[in-house]
């Protein structure tokens, strides 16, 4: 089939301007080969010759590489336009998808997700990149750190719940050193006493 | 200790004392492996400046309701009587707003608790817990 399809530099689909034949006939031609026709040849056409045959090679290789597939092209320049856009649905796609995880508690899983989409090239935003960040840290240390039971503590909680019912309260062995509506006042009181031990604090509902 | 609560009839939970981030005091916390997260009381984030990101936010559904919150990795130490204490970076929820009648702080499984091994003695009232072993 001769060339019918060229690609302008509007890259507008047109045809070729070389066709001087009706488009019809050449539809015939080519749909019947027994018709001898050579296509190139407008004084051949129609013509059926019984002895010999004269081969028509439809050179259809050619025409078709000079047909492109323009939607997938990304040498146009309106593409490159689209490129940013299409980041942020990337984004806004992989954020819905980490916000899922963790809402749901599948802290590993958006780990994952974070890490296959940073290692498949994507630049995570700063918002994903953050939650990287703090995801990712998970560590598990060995203190030699050691603090006395608190069963004391435990037992003055349950036998003074009514009296400091709403309130902050910093207890020590069997007795609280400092009490009070806020956390602050209560450690800026625990801070004045300089105990020789940490009291805990704890806030009776 | 597995009750902390004012009526020693109710439902026993377990208590366990801790230190989380650079707070000088420890705190009591129940460990709780139906939460995801750590939720402590929002004046003990305030105090340790943590506050809520809206860039991050999450939706957590608890039985007080769902709350709104951003996620922030903080170290709480375990505190033992016998042996080493472990110091573990935990996923806590930085809540929008807290209910009011929140009860208590929460260590929560997969922020916390899936992080190193653990085990409860009842009969002893006991809490054991270790570092996962180096493979």
């Amino acid at each position: 089939m001769p060339e019918l399809l060229t690609r302008s530099e509007n890259t507008a689909l047109r045809l070729s301007p070389g066709c001087g034949m009706p488009w019809t006939q050449r539809i015939n031609e080519f749909a019947n080969p027994d018709r001898q026709a050579i296509i190139h040849s407008p004084r051949n056409y129609g013509a059926f010759r019984s002895n010999k045959k004269i081969e028509t090679v439809f050179d259809t290789n050619v025409s078709i590489s000079r047909v492109e597939p323009l939607l997938f092209t990304t040498e146009l320049p309106f593409f490159q336009f689209l490129q940013p856009i299409g980041d942020k649905y990337r984004d806004l796609i992989l954020y819905g998808q980490i916000r899922t995880l963790l809402s749901e508690g599948m802290i590993s899983k958006a780990i994952k997700v974070l890490l296959e989409a940073r290692t498949s090239g994507y630049p995570l935003s700063e918002r994903l990149q953050r939650l990287y960040t703090i995801l990712y840290r998970q560590s598990a240390v060995r203190k030699p750190i050691t603090s006395a039971p608190r069963t004391k503590e435990a037992a003055w909680i349950k036998n003074n719940w009514d009296a400091y019912r709403g309130k902050w309260v910093a207890i020590l062995d069997d007795q609280a050193v400092a009490s009070g509506c806020t956390l602050k006042e209560v450690l800026a009181e625990v801070k004045k006493k300089q105990l020789s031990r940490s009291p805990i604090v704890h806030r009776i509902q | 200790m597995d009750d902390l609560v004012g009526n020693p009839s109710e439902n026993s939970k377990l208590y366990i004392p801790v230190k989380i981030g650079d707070l000088p005091n420890d705190f009591f916390a129940m460990v709780d492996t139906g939460a995801p997260y750590c939720i402590f009381q929002a004046e003990i984030l305030e105090a340790l400046g943590y506050t809520y990101d809206p860039a991050c936010k999450i939706t957590v559904h608890t039985r007080l309701g769902p709350i709104k919150g951003s996620i922030e990795m903080i170290r709480l130490t375990l505190l033992a009587h016998e042996g080493d204490s472990l110091e573990v970076e935990s996923a806590f929820l930085v809540p929008e707003f807290m209910p009011a009648s929140w009860p208590c702080n929460f260590i929560g499984y997969a922020g916390c608790l899936q992080r190193f091994c653990f085990a409860v003695d009842p009969s002893q009232n006991l809490f054991h817990f270790g570092k996962y072993p180096e493979i």
